[in-house]
């Protein structure tokens, strides 16, 4: 059975993860999965802690997490396969249209 | 004491979402696309009778709408209504964004804000304000259509607000840790007992954080002129206005409700952030050709001096900071307003030197140009001066002097953008062929802003005490709550 250090461990490594991901990638659709990833962390740091500490809030905010993060993919995929019809890329570092 | 489930107190919320749900289904099968507006307008005209005329309540523990929200929604659906109009005048030239999810989106981010200002607890109010971003999202990455670029600046403001909305889960789960609780009542409670003040205040950075992306202070505003630039002009003052006048209104009912015995700390915190927006929004408006972007750092630059109400750490400067947001609510619908019109009749209007001798083509425009240009830069008998004002004095009145100075020092910088729009409208010669026509559309909207800021700048008392009223009774709800 692991402690709610461990759990809470996990999830900032997670978190870690998708920052890293999300600062150093030029992809679009990997920053994407790495806001998921991030989103993932906190949802198991929020779960963790309603379970050691026997109050029902916070797996009440992790349903609403889990909604939130499924309406975010569905309005940045939107984004991203219109950005690859119009522009032709779905690299970060060739969308330049916009300077100073 | 039950759960109370008052349905007649969510009325207004119920009511936009249905009726822009309603918008979505029959938006196929209508041919003239104007019905939508003539919806919205019903719909917000109700909505501001429901906010007068509804008792307060709660619904439930996360909802409750008091004095100060009520009062603040009201201000929200003028605004919105005053906008509804900018953009029922835009989408008649511009024929491709005129449909009906164009005002459903609205309405959905309209119920985002409402939620939002009367949200008791941070779940519901951080919800609420995915709910009043998303759909705003949409509504700049509509405008492709016309400019094709307007994509990038949709994906930079999805991907900055979705990097801030973790910030503020994270922020959520500090505060969940050693808090054990969501409700700012009860984090206000364990606060009062001065247990773990150090890492309630570093959960509420977070939170900071998440809420100064989307007020765009400095180190998270690299997004705002992207994103104001590609927008639809209307949707542009929709951002710079009603989205940050319900952020900063949360953020101050978060303090004074939840966070206030940290209220100090938090002033010291934002001391930096706040006078590196002043001054990095000033200084990038110099060298911007084009007037939205150069107001969308002016924009920056406006949040920075309403937070200098937050700073001071005094109930005073705290409805300061809400008046400050009001008159820049008002005066972001008259100037915005004003660009509708230019880019209705002639869209390289919209690059300021081409805006030359404005004044001998249309000097009507360009007195309101003035007056609300002026009103900007913060020039006496208007409430942009009247505004700037009473944030200094009571930050001087609450021993940040420096700050005061400070801020004084950047808000003279400040004018300089905004006297050269008006140099090269009245005193530029060039030959300008444009023709025009005035909409009652366009002159209801823009002639209601300028008369209240010239109204505010001269009789500001009640307006303030208003929203001083408002505030008071949580000042007085704090002390009874034992």
């Amino acid at each position: 059975m692991p402690t709610l250090e461990q759990y809470v461990i996990l999830s900032i490594i997670l978190l870690l993860i998708g920052l890293f991901g999300f600062i150093s990638r030029r992809n679009l659709i990997v920053i994407l999965i790495s806001i998921e990833i991030m989103l993932n962390g906190l949802i198991i740091l929020f779960a963790a802690l309603s379970h050691f500490t026997k109050d029902i809030s916070g797996y009440i905010i992790v349903f609403f997490i889990i909604a939130m993060a499924a309406a975010e993919a569905a309005i940045g995929l939107s984004l991203v396969v219109l950005i690859y019809k119009r522009l032709k890329t779905v690299y970060s570092d060739e969308i330049t249209n916009f300077k100073g | 004491m039950g759960i109370t489930l008052n349905f007649s107190v969510i009325l207004t919320e119920i009511i936009f979402i249905l009726v822009s749900s309603f918008i979505f289904l029959i938006d196929k099968f209508v041919k003239n696309k104007n019905y939508a507006f003539y919806i919205t307008l019903v719909t917000l005209i109700l909505a501001s009778y429901l906010i007068l005329f509804v008792p307060f309540g709660e619904f439930t523990y996360a909802y409750k709408a008091d004095f100060y929200s009520s009062t603040l929604k009201l201000f929200l659906v003028c605004g919105a209504l005053l906008i509804s109009l900018l953009s029922y005048n835009y989408l008649q030239y511009y024929i491709s964004l005129n449909s009906g999810e164009y005002y459903g989106f609205l309405l959905f981010s309209m119920v985002g804000a409402f939620l939002m200002l009367s949200g008791m607890d941070l779940v519901t109010i951080y919800l609420a304000m995915e709910l009043m971003s998303f759909p705003v999202y949409f509504l700049i990455a509509l405008n492709y259509a016309y400019n094709r670029p307007s994509l990038e600046g949709a994906l930079k403001y999805f991907i900055v607000g979705s990097l801030g909305s973790v910030f503020i889960l994270l922020g959520l789960g500090i505060i969940y840790y050693f808090a054990g609780t969501f409700v700012l009542q009860e984090i206000y409670q364990v606060l009062a007992q001065n247990l773990y003040l150090k890492e309630l205040l570093i959960g509420f950075i977070f939170i900071l954080v998440g809420f100064s992306i989307k007020l765009s202070l400095v180190p998270f505003h690299m997004w705002a002129p992207d994103a104001y630039e590609s927008a639809p002009v209307p949707i542009t003052s929709f951002i710079a206005g009603i989205v940050k006048f319900a952020v900063i209104a949360t953020l101050v009912k978060i303090i004074l409700l939840g966070f206030n015995p940290l209220k100090l700390e938090i002033g010291e915190v934002l001391i930096p952030i706040i006078l590196a927006s002043i001054l990095i929004g000033n200084i990038m408006a110099i060298k911007q050709d084009n007037i939205i972007r150069m107001l969308a750092y002016s924009s920056i630059a406006h949040a920075g001096y309403a937070g200098l109400g937050i700073i001071s750490a005094d109930y005073v400067g705290y409805s300061f900071t809400v008046f400050y947001m009001l008159v820049y609510l008002i005066m972001t619908i008259g100037i915005f307003g004003v660009l509708v019109f230019l880019a209705n009749f002639k869209k390289e209007l919209l690059y300021i030197p081409n805006m030359a001798a404005l004044s001998e083509r249309a000097p009507f425009v360009s007195l309101l140009i003035l007056i609300l240009m002026f009103s900007l830069a913060g020039i006496p008998p208007t409430a942009g001066f009247i505004a700037k004002f009473y944030v200094f004095m009571s930050l001087i009145k609450t021993k940040y002097v420096w700050v005061a100075l400070i801020a004084i020092l950047f808000a003279v910088i400040g004018a300089y953008p905004y006297l050269r729009v008006l140099k090269v409208v009245y005193m530029d010669k060039q030959k300008l062929e444009f023709n025009f026509k005035y909409d009652f559309t366009f002159l209801i909207p823009v002639c209601i802003a300028v008369l209240l800021v010239i109204i505010i700048g001269i009789y500001p008392k009640p307006w303030t005490d208003m929203i001083y009223k408002t505030m008071y009774f949580y000042i007085s709800s704090l002390f009874y709550s034992f």
